[in-house]
């Protein structure tokens, strides 16, 4: 199944990155109500100086809510405000790829077409 | 989004990305690194209309890096808490440094910090830049926990109570270290000839062992000289015998309750006297004493880190001759110069003779010199080039050797307790190659 973004993705070596497999809990940092626009990679979609990121055009999910609550707490008082709220999702090798890389509380999600966001993430 | 081409004004390229700490879709925390030097790049704001990243550009010490990945530190703190120049970099969407500002922390938005609470607990997988620095000091902090802490200070007001280069290693470290060697040896025996009751085996066992009996140094802070020490239980696992292996993750905590007391009532010393042998004890305590007695220092201990040092010192002088008999003493004791009472005459070709005053009409004298040569400094381990003539005066002061000399401008003085003018002499020679060298 193709991933969303995979034009994108195909032109970066090694990208996507290696999948963990498995069933998890994953968290994400979203706004309030929750939207379609918390689930876009906005910084590479504004940001041409990401586009060879494979990380940037995937999203990034926590481990653990405590560890969502903690990168929150180091952004700075400008950049909080898009991120109010915590959401929940099981997350499957079905629905993407998901990618642990140095942080263990840090995943990279890379959706799969047609995963639906907003059937599978709840504020919490 | 057409790209816009234009010169950087400010060298980012030139930083390493060593790993991003806070990812948020794109890197909010990255640590940097510029020739040996670490940095953080935080992302501050992000202005759309003018398609611009702010950032702030720090140098950040290894140490508060450690601390704030193990949520021992804000980031918060851990920017205002920064000692330099804070970089304030623009930066647009292509990746170009358009302007820069350098800040203090003081001068700091409000809007660029994060919350007070910006407390991280960074989980390093193996691939991470941490993994090693995390790991392998969380085993510093496993020990640090067992540790017991020794503090040398110098009673010399002149310095505060800082001590010396060549004094910490010569008289106080190198003591520590022979006395904790002597009751590494005696302590095995003791503890453990009932359990291997050949000799040859116990002996055997013992040399293998030896080497990783070393205490390993978990803590250290300078000004007066406090240095933690513990035994690496963590490593000892690989000693399959359990109760060899159960003494030598103890003997280093045993060694600071045996022997860096101050507890020398009866029945210690009974006790003492009893286990160890008297040549034994020599080598354990004699190197001690040499601490103790010594007026220049003064040695404590404590047992953690939160408590208070207690000075070691010997009170009832009794308690060494107990500890170690003369004749102990006399039989070690190497070959030293001995004071002579000796007076001065100048002849007729102005030279100095010194005579021994024994039998000699001439009035006596508590003085005598002695010069220091290239030779001397050379048998010291302190080799200098220049040919050198330096007359110490040597005297007896409140039953202390007194050695002195002034040299370059300088005053130099040695008091030597154990009366040993060759000690003495070495000290000295140890001071004056200090300062030869930070002038030469």
């Amino acid at each position: 199944m193709k991933l969303q973004y995979q034009k994108e993705i195909d032109k970066i070596k090694n990208c996507p990155l290696k999948n963990n497999q498995g069933q998890l809990t994953l968290y994400r940092v979203v706004e309030n109500p929750i939207s379609l626009e918390s689930f876009l990679p906005q910084c590479v979609l504004l940001k041409p100086k990401y586009e060879n990121m494979c990380e940037a055009w995937g999203l990034s999910l926590f481990s653990r809510y405590q560890t969502a609550q903690m990168k929150l707490k180091g952004l700075s008082k400008k950049k909080r405000p898009q991120y109010i709220a915590i959401a929940e999702s099981s997350i499957g090798d079905m629905d993407g790829i998901k990618h642990c890389g140095k942080d263990k509380a840090h995943y990279t999600f890379f959706p799969n077409e047609g995963f639906d966001f907003m059937k599978n993430f709840k504020i919490i | 989004m057409g790209k816009k081409k234009s010169v950087p004004v400010f060298p980012l390229d030139e930083f390493e990305r060593v790993e991003n700490i806070i990812f948020l879709d794109e890197p909010v925390l990255t640590h940097l690194k510029r020739k040996n030097t670490d940095y953080f790049l935080y992302l501050v704001d992000t202005k759309i209309e003018e398609q611009l990243d702010v950032y702030l550009l720090f140098q950040v010490s290894e140490e508060n890096i450690y601390n704030y990945l193990t949520s021992q530190l804000s980031l918060k703190n851990l920017i205002l808490g920064n000692t330099n120049f804070i970089y304030l970099l623009e930066q647009d969407f292509n990746g170009i440094v358009n302007s820069y500002s350098v800040v203090t922390p003081l001068s700091l938005s409000s809007e660029y910090l994060p919350l007070d609470d910006s407390f991280l607990s960074y989980e390093p997988t193996e691939e991470s830049h941490y993994h090693t620095l995390l790991n392998s000091t969380s085993y510093v902090k496993k020990l640090r926990q067992d540790a017991f802490y020794v503090k040398f200070s110098s009673e010399n007001s002149k310095y505060a109570e800082t001590i010396g280069l060549n004094e910490l290693s010569n008289d106080l470290l190198q003591n520590l270290s022979k006395s904790f060697k002597g009751f590494l040896k005696a302590d095995f025996r003791h503890s453990l000839e009932n359990y291997q009751t050949d000799n040859k085996k116990l002996r055997f066992i013992y040399n293998k062992l030896e080497g990783d009996l070393d205490l390993r140094m978990v803590y250290l802070k300078c000004a007066s000289f406090e240095i933690g020490l513990a035994n690496d239980k963590i490593m000892k696992t690989s000693i399959k015998d359990k109760r060899i292996r159960t003494w030598a993750e103890e003997v280093g905590l045993k060694f600071k309750d045996v022997v860096l007391s101050n507890d020398f009532s009866e029945n210690r010393l009974n006790k003492i006297i009893d286990t160890y042998t008297e040549e034994e004890r020599n080598k354990i305590f004699r190197p001690l004493f040499d601490i103790t007695e010594n007026q220049n220092f003064s040695i404590a201990v404590k047992d953690s880190l939160e408590d208070s040092y207690r000075r070691i010192s010997i009170r009832d002088k009794g308690v060494i001759d107990k500890i170690i008999p003369k004749k102990i003493e006399n039989e070690v004791v190497d070959e030293d110069y001995e004071i002579i009472q000796v007076t001065s005459v100048v002849n007729k070709n102005k030279r100095n003779k010194t005579i021994p005053l024994e039998g000699n009409l001439f009035s006596s004298s508590d003085i005598t010199q002695y010069h220091l040569k290239i030779e001397d400094f050379s048998k010291y381990g302190y080799p200098i080039r220049e040919d050198i003539d330096i007359s110490l005066d040597i005297m007896v002061q409140k039953k202390h050797l007194v050695i002195s000399t002034n040299y370059e401008g300088e005053h130099f003085q040695v008091i030597e307790p154990t009366m040993k003018i060759n000690e003495g002499i070495k000290k000295v020679t140890a001071k004056i190659s200090e300062f030869y060298l930070s002038v030469e």
